[in-house]
């Protein structure tokens, strides 16, 4: 690992992941990809503009020699960045996987973020979702785009012998200077908590989410990997650490109130938040741990990030 | 961990031993007796497979509060995930140690050196017609026993007599496709009440010695016939026990 390119590189978790690839001495150049946004300079590396259906990336890629690939732009309700913007993502997944799939080209790995909304949120699903369980069927976002982008990867590793490629699956980020979906919705002053519902939550710590892509890229890792940090907690300890003003909402879909709890002061509902808030998600983490990658942080540390002090 | 001390699968620290109510039932109301309980493993995982019966049945809290009390051991039990639909229902499974009955929790749960309680009669135990009394309706598929294979982990069958008396089922009727019983209880305290309230009968268990697998864990796939067989064994095994300690029973209440 030499020459990396990093997409989404505005993004909190591209910025963090920038910023650690440049401290290492080994990587000689950091190059970031960011579309809508002219060729500039973010923490000492070289960043520029490519939209996501552009065919000059590929000849950029050959002509930097970029060896490792990180591509972190599909996620950027999880790192924090604006709206998912869902399928134009996905073509920029496919534009990459085309740019780094030519066997005589310098890329040897690509790792692609993804994330923990792949599963749905039911009550009939395992407390731990393990990376061959199955995934959501439905056409909501960001679910479906995302699984559409694990396929092209997929696609990509299956037929280029030469390319090892990690679909890492990130649990809700917070802390580290990032922060996702969940974490913005217990931010502002009034916190939902549904009746009758403790929800097991996961969380991934931001500088746990940069090692395990370093890990990933370092090790060129090949397959599909669920990452987020040690332990589990219940929504009843997120309301607890950030001690707002939970305010018991009816544990139905939540799709027609959306926007009038968003009027209320509740930022970032989602569309189908509702299974979410009610059965909770996790994550198994142990076929990382057994390619031996353990997270530094657990679910205290996490909370701790959320917590009234933290976000002084 | 949780920070109110829940483990990872919400299961409450408060210990069920110092519930007064629940002691109260257990000792007074149902007045229960165990037989066979060294075959309840001191330490590792088992899966514990027993049968089902009674409305709102109340045999997993006893086997759970019965191996807690008598074993020091903790037990959690399998339930439909319908109940975690409800509001505060699955909250509260949870906090006394119910888990969502998928093969992966089972899985993880044994993985982690606990005992697992599984009812392999799932919903046909409560419901079954007043002709099926006393008698272990089909044991599934026999998923129960892929499940023990591939955790490498023995069998524990757990008999109860007792927990049909009570709520003793005088008629069953259809509705929405559902076998619907009526019991007892609810000709003589209503739907709502006698859904909760349970008859004294005494409630007998007995623990039968832990079947074993002779086949390698951790496989995908074991052969169907195989499973079936062997639950098969199980089932006829607990039924015949079931048999005999109804023959030795003088008395629903008094045992």
């Amino acid at each position: 690992m030499r020459h990396v390119l990093v997409t989404g590189a505005m993004t909190p978790l591209g910025r963090g992941l920038v910023a650690r690839l440049r401290e290492d001495p080994e990587i000689e150049k950091v190059i970031g990809v960011e579309p809508r946004s002219s060729s500039a300079w973010i923490d000492g590396a070289e960043l520029v503009a490519f939209e996501p259906d552009d065919r000059e990336l590929a000849r950029f890629i050959d002509e930097q020699k970029i060896d490792s690939v990180v591509h972190c732009a599909m996620t950027p309700s999880r790192s924090g960045s604006a709206e998912m913007r869902g399928p134009a993502d996905v073509i920029s997944t496919m534009r990459l996987c085309a740019a780094v799939s030519n066997p005589r080209g310098p890329v040897r790995s690509l790792v692609l973020i993804s994330s923990s909304e792949v599963f749905v949120a039911d009550a009939h699903a395992p407390l731990f979702s393990a990376e061959t369980d199955p995934v959501s069927l439905g056409d909501e976002e960001p679910a479906a785009s995302l699984i559409e982008a694990e396929e092209y990867a997929r696609d990509v590793a299956g037929s280029c012998a030469h390319l090892n490629v990690a679909i890492l699956r990130f649990a809700e980020m917070v802390g580290g200077g990032m922060a996702g979906a969940l974490s913005a919705s217990v931010a502002g002053p009034l916190v939902p908590a549904p009746i009758g519902f403790d929800a097991p939550v996961q969380w991934l710590h931001g500088d746990d989410a940069i090692a395990a892509v370093l890990f990933a890229a370092r090790t060129e890792l090949a397959g599909v990997y669920n990452v987020a940090s040690r332990d589990i907690v219940r929504w009843s300890d997120v309301l607890a650490t950030v001690r707002h003003f939970a305010v018991p909402v009816l544990p139905f879909e939540l799709g027609p109130l959306i926007p009038l709890l968003e009027a209320v002061g509740f930022p970032h509902v989602r569309e189908g938040a509702g299974p979410q808030m009610r059965y909770g998600s996790a994550l198994d983490t142990e076929k990382l741990a057994r390619a031996g990658f353990r997270p530094r942080f657990d679910q205290r540390d996490c909370l701790a990030a959320l917590g009234p002090e933290a976000q002084r | 961990m949780n920070l109110d001390g829940a483990d990872h699968w919400g299961r409450s620290a408060a210990s069920a031993l110092e519930n007064r109510f629940l002691r109260a039932a257990y000792r007074d109301w149902f007045r229960v007796t165990w037989e066979g309980l060294e075959h309840i493993p001191r330490d590792g995982a088992a899966l514990l497979v027993a049968n089902h019966a009674g409305m709102l049945p109340v045999d997993g809290g006893i086997v759970q509060l019965g191996i807690d009390f008598e074993r020091g051991r903790i037990v959690y039990a399998l339930a439909h995930h319908g109940f975690w639909r409800v509001p505060f229902v699955g909250d509260l499974l949870s906090r006394a140690g119910g888990v969502v009955g998928h093969p992966s929790n089972a899985d993880r749960l044994l993985r982690e050196g606990h005992l697992v309680l599984v009812f392999p009669e799932g919903g046909k135990g409560p419901v079954k017609d007043t002709d099926e009394h006393n008698h272990l309706q089909r044991f599934g598929r026999g998923g129960f026993v892929a499940t023990a294979m591939r955790a490498g982990v023995p069998i524990v069958p757990i008999v109860l007599v007792g927990t049909e008396d009570t709520t003793p089922t005088l008629a069953t009727f259809r509705a929405f496709g559902q076998q619907v019983p009526i019991t007892l209880n609810s000709l003589m305290l209503g739907p709502i009440l006698g859904a909760f309230a349970h008859l004294p009968a005494k409630i007998s268990l007995r623990v039968l010695p832990p079947v074993h697998f002779d086949v390698p864990p951790n496989r995908d796939h074991y052969a169907r016939s195989l499973l079936m067989d062997r639950a098969e064994s199980i089932r006829s095994d607990m039924q015949a026990s079931l048999d005999s300690m109804l023959l030795a029973r003088e008395s629903v209440w008094r045992g």
